[in-house]
C-alpha cells in the first residue's frame, strides 16, 4: 500500500457516500493470482520510514500544487482558455503579430520584467515590426522599437528606435588595475535612433553598415548598499569620468565586416572567423566635443570534435578607441570588457579603458533542441592607448558557465554562473562573481 | 531519461525486494488448486447514479453512465512531464508488479483487453480485418455518387478531416495525411490498429479509403472550429480545402476512415488512477499489466503519442440500441485510438523529430546529463538518419532502436511502471506476429509504391526481432504451457521458436523436487517432460499440499526458468495451477 493506495480507498469512501442509492458498489478486486493477499514484507514495511520522513513534502507538492494546479489548468483548458491565450498573445492574420512577457535578472543589478511584441509582415511581406518594453521599478525604464525591412533575402535594413533611464549602472574606475570593491552606481538615460544595412555573404560571412544617434546623461546612482559614482570620486577612489558632468550627443557611423565560413546549424561547426569593425562618433552636443573612433579586431578558430556541434573556439580579440580631437573620449564610449561583451564573467562595465585584448577559449555543446550549454575562459584585460602596458601579468581571468537558448538574439534565453579576477600580478584571486537569467534584450 | 524509464524508486524498490529476499518472490507460497481467472469482473453490468449533463440539444439532459471526462491536453503534457514526477519521488512509490496478472502469468479477459493473439492462432484475414466488421468495410471505388454524406466538419488537430455518415454502414471520420509525409499516417492508423487489436486491445474500426470526390455529399449548414477555437462554416470551399490535401492516386483521393466506436463515448482513460464513477474501475491504471506492457508494443510501431488523449471509453449500455445509450445498467470499455503518428511521424522542429523515442520532448534527465558530461557521448538521435528514398517515414529505423530504453513523447504512468514481467508478458504475444503477419500488416498501409511497404516491412521485422532478443532471454520465454495426456507438460519456446539464438544454445534441463525430468525438445520449437507420478498417498485431498509439486524448465538461454506448479491427482494425472518466470536461475 502507498499514500496513493490511501488516497484512493479515502476518494472511493468519499464517491460512494456521495452517489445516489442506485449506484453500484466498486466491485471487489478479485484474486488474480489466486494465492490471495501478498504477505508483507521487511520491504513493505521499510519504505514507510522514507515516505513518513518525505510526507510533508509529498502532501505539499501533491495537495498543495499538483492537485490545485492541475484542477486550475483543466479547468482553464475546458474553458478554452488556451486558445482564447493563444488569441490573445499571437494575432493577426497567420498568427503573423503578438506579444509576450519577458524577464531578466543580472544579480548585482536590479532585476526587469516587461514585454517583448512583434508583427511580422507589417502592411508588407518583409517588413517585420518588433518593441521591447521592460521596467525595473522607479526609475528604471527602457523601450524600443525597431522596424527591419527584408529586401532580398537575408539582406536587411534595420531602423531603430530605443530609449533607458536606469539608476543601477556599474562604474569601477577606468584602468587595467579597477577593483570590484570600488563599485559605485550612476543614473544613465539614453535615447538613441539608427539604421543598420546587413548584407549576408557566403556562409555566415556578413557585412553591415549603419548610422545613428544617441544621446547620453548622467547622474548619480543608487543599488543596495553601493555608493554612487559621484561619492566615490568624491572620496578619491577615482577621478570624475570623462562626459559624466554632461553628458553627450553622438553622431555615429560604423561599418562591421565578418568572414565566416561555417555552415548553419546542424551542420559541421568548424571553421574560421575574422570580424572587423569601427564606429567614428562625434559629440555633437557641444562644439568642444569630443570625437573618437571605436575599432576592433577578432579572429576565432572553431572545431566541431565530432560533427555534431561539439565546438570548442579558440579566439583573440583587440579593441581599441582612439580620440580624434585631442579632447577625452566619454567613459561610455571607452573600451568596455564584461557584461554581454568579451569576459562574460564580469559585471558589465566592469573593465573600461582606451584598449584592450583578449583570448577568449570557448565550448558549446547542445543539451536539448533549443538550447546549448557554454563553457567560457577568458584571459585578457583593458589596457591604456594601443594597449600600452600590456603584460601577461596584468591580465585576469574570467570563466563562465551556462545555458544559452538556440536561435534569435532578439529573445533569446540565457542561464550563466561566471566569475572574474584580479590581476595576475595581484595575485589573479577571484573578485567578482556573476550570476544572470532571464530573456534580455539590448541595454 | 532514455537510460531507462525507471524512477528512482523503482531502483529503490527492487534493491530492497533484494535486501528483503522473503517478500518480492512468493515462490514459497503454494497455489492453491484452482483454474486461473480467464475473465475478470469488470465486464458486468453495473449501475451508475443518473446525473444531469446537458449536451448542445438538451442542456438538461440527465444520463445514467460515467460522466464524460475532459482530457486536458495541456496539463497532461505538464503534469507528467514535470509535476507527477516530482511527486513520486517523495511518495517514494517504487511500483513493483502488476496488480492484474493472474496465476499462469497472463490477463484476464477483461474491459480493457481480450487474449487472443497470446491465446490463439489468428490467421492474416482475422489479422487484416482488425477492429472492423464486414459491413464497416468502405469501397470508395464502388460507391454510387453522394453516397457519402458529410455530417460534421473537421479542420484542426494535425490532420484535416470530416465525419461522414453512411447509411447502413455507421459514421466515419475522414483524415488526410499531413503535408510532406504522404500515405504515412493513414497508413499507421490501420496498421497501427490491426496490431493493437491483434494483441488484445480495444481498437476503433480503421480504414484506408481510396474514393471518387464525387462519392462525397456536404449537409449543408455544417460549422467547424478550427484550431483557435473559431467557428467557421464547413462548405464548399472547405471541404475542397480538405479534398486538395489528400494523398492522390489518379482521380483517387486517399483518407483514413475511422468508424464511429460502438457505446456512449465518455473521455478517454487516464494512465493513472482511476475512474471514481466506475464502479468495475478498481485497479490503479498504471498498475494494469496490458497498459504497462503496452509499451513495448507502442515501441514497435514507434507510437510514441500513447498518451491518454489517445485513448477513449465507452459506456456499453446493456439496452443496446434499444434504449438510449447513456443508460444503466452497463459497463466501461477501454479504447486505443489513434496510432496515426506512428511509423516515423515528424514535428515541425527536427531536432524534436529525430529524438522522438530516444527521449521525452522535455527530459529532464538528458538536459542534466548532456549539461554536466558536457556532451561528451554522442546521442542516438544525433546519428539518426532518414533512410534515403523513405524520407516519409522520418526516424522510423530499427538500427537506433532499443526497446529497453525506448520513450515515448512525454511520461507515461503505466508505461514508467513497466516492469520486466510485463515487457515479457507482451513480448511472449508480440513473438506470435510471425513474419507473413508482419508482412499482412504493412500491406494494410495501401501503399501507392511496393518500396513502400517492403520498407515498413523490413523496419517492423527488424524492430520486432530486438524486442523479442532483449524480452525474451532474460525471463523465460516459454509460453502455451498446458498438460497433455494428463502427465505430460508441454510447451512453446518461443525463443527458439523465432530463433533468437543459434539452436545449439538451447540447451534444457528439467526438474521436479530434486528429480531430473527427461526433456523432449521437438523441432517446431516445442518442447514436453513426462512427469512421474506416484508416491503420493491417495487419502490426501486433492488440494493437500502432500499432491503439491513444482517442475522447473530452463532453456540454456534465458536467466530465468519456468516454475509450473502443479498437483498431483494420482491416476487422475496433474493439474496446474500456476506459472512463474522468476528473473533468475535459484
Amino acid at each position: 500500500m502507498s499514500w496513493r493506495a490511501v488516497g484512493a480507498i479515502c476518494g472511493a469512501s468519499l464517491a460512494l457516500a456521495g452517489s445516489a442509492s442506485a449506484a453500484s458498489p466498486k466491485r471487489e478486486l478479485p484474486d488474480y493470482g489466486n494465492r490471495g493477499k501478498d504477505p508483507t514484507t521487511v520491504g513493505d514495511v521499510v519504505i514507510w520510514v522514507p515516505r513518513v520522513i518525505l510526507s510533508p513534502v509529498y502532501l505539499v507538492t501533491e495537495y498543495g500544487i499538483r492537485w490545485p494546479l492541475g484542477h486550475l489548468i483543466a479547468a482553464a483548458e475546458r474553458a478554452n482558455v488556451p486558445d482564447i491565450l493563444y488569441n490573445f498573445f499571437f494575432f493577426g492574420p497567420n498568427h503573423s503579430a503578438g506579444f509576450a512577457p519577458i524577464g531578466f535578472v543580472d544579480f548585482g543589478f536590479r532585476p526587469s520584467v516587461g514585454l517583448y511584441a512583434f508583427w511580422n509582415d507589417a502592411g508588407f511581406k518583409g517588413n517585420d515590426l518588433s518593441f521591447h518594453g521592460t521596467t525595473g521599478g522607479s526609475e528604471w525604464f527602457s523601450g524600443s522599437l525597431s522596424e527591419s525591412i527584408r529586401f532580398h533575402e537575408k539582406d536587411s535594413l534595420r531602423l531603430t528606435l530605443a530609449g533607458v533611464t536606469r539608476p543601477d549602472k556599474a562604474f569601477f574606475g577606468v584602468g587595467p588595475d579597477t577593483l570590484q570593491s570600488n563599485i559605485s552606481r550612476y543614473g544613465e538615460k539614453r535615447l538613441e535612433v539608427g539604421a543598420v544595412a546587413s548584407f549576408d555573404l557566403w556562409r555566415a560571412s556578413r557585412i553591415e553598415t549603419s548610422l545613428g544617434v544617441r544621446s547620453l546623461d548622467f547622474r548619480p546612482g543608487h543599488y543596495a548598499e553601493d555608493p554612487s559614482l559621484t561619492v566615490r570620486a568624491a572620496g578619491g577612489v577615482f577621478p570624475l569620468p570623462d562626459g559624466f558632468a554632461r553628458g553627450y550627443t553622438a553622431q555615429t557611423s560604423a561599418v562591421r565586416v565578418a568572414f565566416d565560413n561555417r555552415l548553419p546549424s546542424p551542420a559541421d561547426g568548424s571553421g574560421v572567423r575574422l570580424e572587423l569593425q569601427a564606429e567614428e562618433g562625434t559629440d555633437v552636443r557641444r562644439t568642444t566635443g569630443a570625437a573618437w573612433l571605436n575599432y576592433s579586431a577578432t579572429a576565432g578558430a572553431f572545431l566541431d570534435l565530432n560533427g555534431r556541434n561539439r565546438v570548442v573556439s579558440l579566439s583573440v580579440a583587440t579593441l581599441f578607441v582612439d580620440s580624434l580631437n585631442k579632447r577625452p573620449v566619454p567613459f561610455t564610449e571607452l573600451v568596455s570588457l564584461g557584461g554581454a561583451g568579451p569576459m562574460r564573467g564580469f559585471y558589465p562595465g566592469r573593465l573600461r579603458d582606451n584598449s584592450a585584448a583578449v583570448v577568449t577559449l570557448k565550448y558549446r555543446w547542445p543539451i536539448w533542441v533549443w538550447l546549448d550549454g557554454s563553457l567560457q575562459a577568458a584571459v585578457g584585460n583593458v589596457f591604456g592607448e594601443h594597449l600600452q602596458q600590456l603584460d601577461v601579468s596584468r591580465s585576469r581571468l574570467s570563466g563562465a558557465i551556462g545555458i544559452e537558448s538556440i536561435g534569435s538574439r532578439e529573445s533569446s534565453f540565457e542561464l550563466l554562473v561566471g566569475f572574474g579576477t584580479e590581476t595576475f600580478e595581484h595575485g589573479g584571486q577571484v573578485d567578482s562573481a556573476r550570476i544572470l537569467v532571464g530573456t534580455n534584450h539590448g541595454f | 531519461m532514455a537510460f531507462s524509464a525507471r524512477t528512482p524508486w523503482q531502483i529503490l524498490g527492487g534493491t530492497l525486494c533484494l535486501v528483503a529476499a522473503t517478500g518480492c518472490s512468493s515462490a514459497e507460497r503454494p497455489f492453491p488448486l484452482r483454474d486461473p481467472l480467464r475473465m475478470d469482473t469488470d465486464l458486468r453490468s453495473v449501475n451508475v447514479p443518473c446525473h444531469e449533463e446537458g449536451t448542445d440539444d438538451e442542456p438538461h439532459h440527465v444520463s445514467c453512465a460515467p460522466a464524460n471526462y475532459v482530457s486536458p491536453l495541456a496539463w497532461d503534457g505538464i503534469d507528467n512531464s514535470i509535476f507527477r514526477p516530482l511527486v513520486e519521488i517523495f511518495a517514494v512509490d517504487p511500483g513493483g508488479e502488476a496488480a492484474n496478472a493472474n496465476s499462469f502469468d497472463e490477463v484476464a479477459d477483461s474491459a480493457w483487453f481480450t487474449n487472443r493473439l497470446g491465446a490463439r492462432a489468428i490467421d492474416l484475414e482475422e489479422l487484416k480485418a482488425g477492429a472492423c466488421k464486414p459491413e464497416e468495410l468502405l469501397d470508395g471505388e464502388a460507391a454510387a455518387d453522394g453516397a457519402w454524406p458529410i455530417d460534421k466538419g473537421k479542420i484542426n488537430g494535425a490532420s484535416l478531416g470530416f465525419r461522414v455518415n453512411i447509411p447502413g454502414k455507421g459514421k466515419f471520420l475522414f483524415k488526410t495525411d499531413p503535408k510532406g509525409q504522404p500515405e504515412r499516417a493513414t497508413a499507421a492508423s490501420v496498421i497501427g490498429a490491426a496490431a493493437y487489436d491483434a494483441v488484445g486491445f480495444f481498437t476503433s474500426c480503421e480504414q484506408v479509403v481510396y474514393f471518387k470526390p464525387s462519392v462525397l455529399k456536404l449537409k449543408p449548414g455544417l460549422r467547424y472550429k478550427n484550431n483557435s477555437g473559431i467557428e467557421r462554416k464547413f462548405d464548399q470551399a472547405a471541404l475542397k480545402g480538405v479534398l486538395d490535401e489528400a494523398t492522390k492516386r489518379g482521380e483517387l483521393l486517399r483518407m483514413q476512415a475511422s468508424a464511429w466506436l460502438p457505446g456512449q463515448l465518455i473521455g478517454p482513460f487516464r494512465y493513472e488512477g482511476t475512474r471514481e464513477d466506475d464502479p468495475n474501475d478498481v485497479i490503479p491504471h498504471e498498475d494494469r499489466r496490458e497498459l504497462r506492457g503496452g509499451r513495448l508494443l507502442a515501441a514497435w510501431i514507434h507510437h510514441f503519442d500513447a498518451r491518454e488523449q489517445n485513448s477513449m471509453d465507452s459506456w456499453i449500455a446493456d439496452a443496446g440500441k434499444k434504449g438510449p445509450p447513456d443508460s444503466s445498467p452497463g459497463y466501461v470499455r477501454h479504447y486505443y485510438l489513434d496510432t496515426s503518428d506512428s511509423l516515423g511521424s515528424e514535428w515541425d522542429w527536427d531536432g524534436i523529430s529525430r529524438r522522438l523515442g530516444h527521449s521525452y520532448l522535455l527530459d529532464w534527465g538528458d538536459i542534466g546529463l548532456d549539461f554536466v558530461t558536457l556532451g561528451i557521448a554522442t546521442r542516438p538521435w544525433e546519428r539518426v538518419r532518414r533512410t534515403p528514398g523513405r524520407e516519409k517515414f522520418g526516424y522510423f529505423e530499427s538500427e537506433h532502436f532499443d526497446p529497453e530504453t525506448w520513450l515515448n513523447e512525454y511520461p507515461n504512468p503505466a508505461f514508467s511502471r513497466m516492469t520486466e514481467r510485463d515487457g515479457a508478458w507482451m513480448a511472449r504475444i508480440l513473438a506470435r506476429f510471425t513474419p507473413e503477419m508482419v508482412r499482412a500488416l504493412a500491406e494494410m498501409g495501401r501503399f501507392s509504391d511496393p518500396k513502400d511497404t517492403a520498407f515498413v516491412d523490413r523496419v517492423l521485422q527488424a524492430r520486432l526481432a530486438k524486442i523479442l532478443a532483449r524480452y525474451l532471454t532474460r525471463l523465460s520465454p516459454l509460453a502455451d504451457v498446458r498438460l497433455e495426456q494428463e502427465h505430460r507438460l508441454c510447451a512453446l519456446d518461443l525463443a527458439r521458436w523465432r530463433r533468437l539464438e543459434p539452436e545449439s544454445s538451447f540447451r534444457y534441463s528439467a526438474r521436479i523436487g530434486q528429480d531430473g525430468l527427461t526433456v523432449e525438445v521437438h523441432a517446431d520449437g516445442s518442447l514436453c517432460v513426462n512427469l512421474p507420478s506416484g508416491g503420493v498417498d491417495p487419502r490426501l485431498p486433492d488440494g493437500a499440499p502432500g499432491r503439491y509439486r513444482v517442475v522447473r524448465i530452463q532453456n540454456g538461454v534465458a536467466r530465468g526458468p519456468l516454475l509450473a506448479h502443479l498437483y498431483d491427482l494420482g491416476p487422475r494425472g496433474f493439474r496446474l495451477v500456476g506459472l512463474q518466470r522468476p528473473d533468475t536461475a535459484e
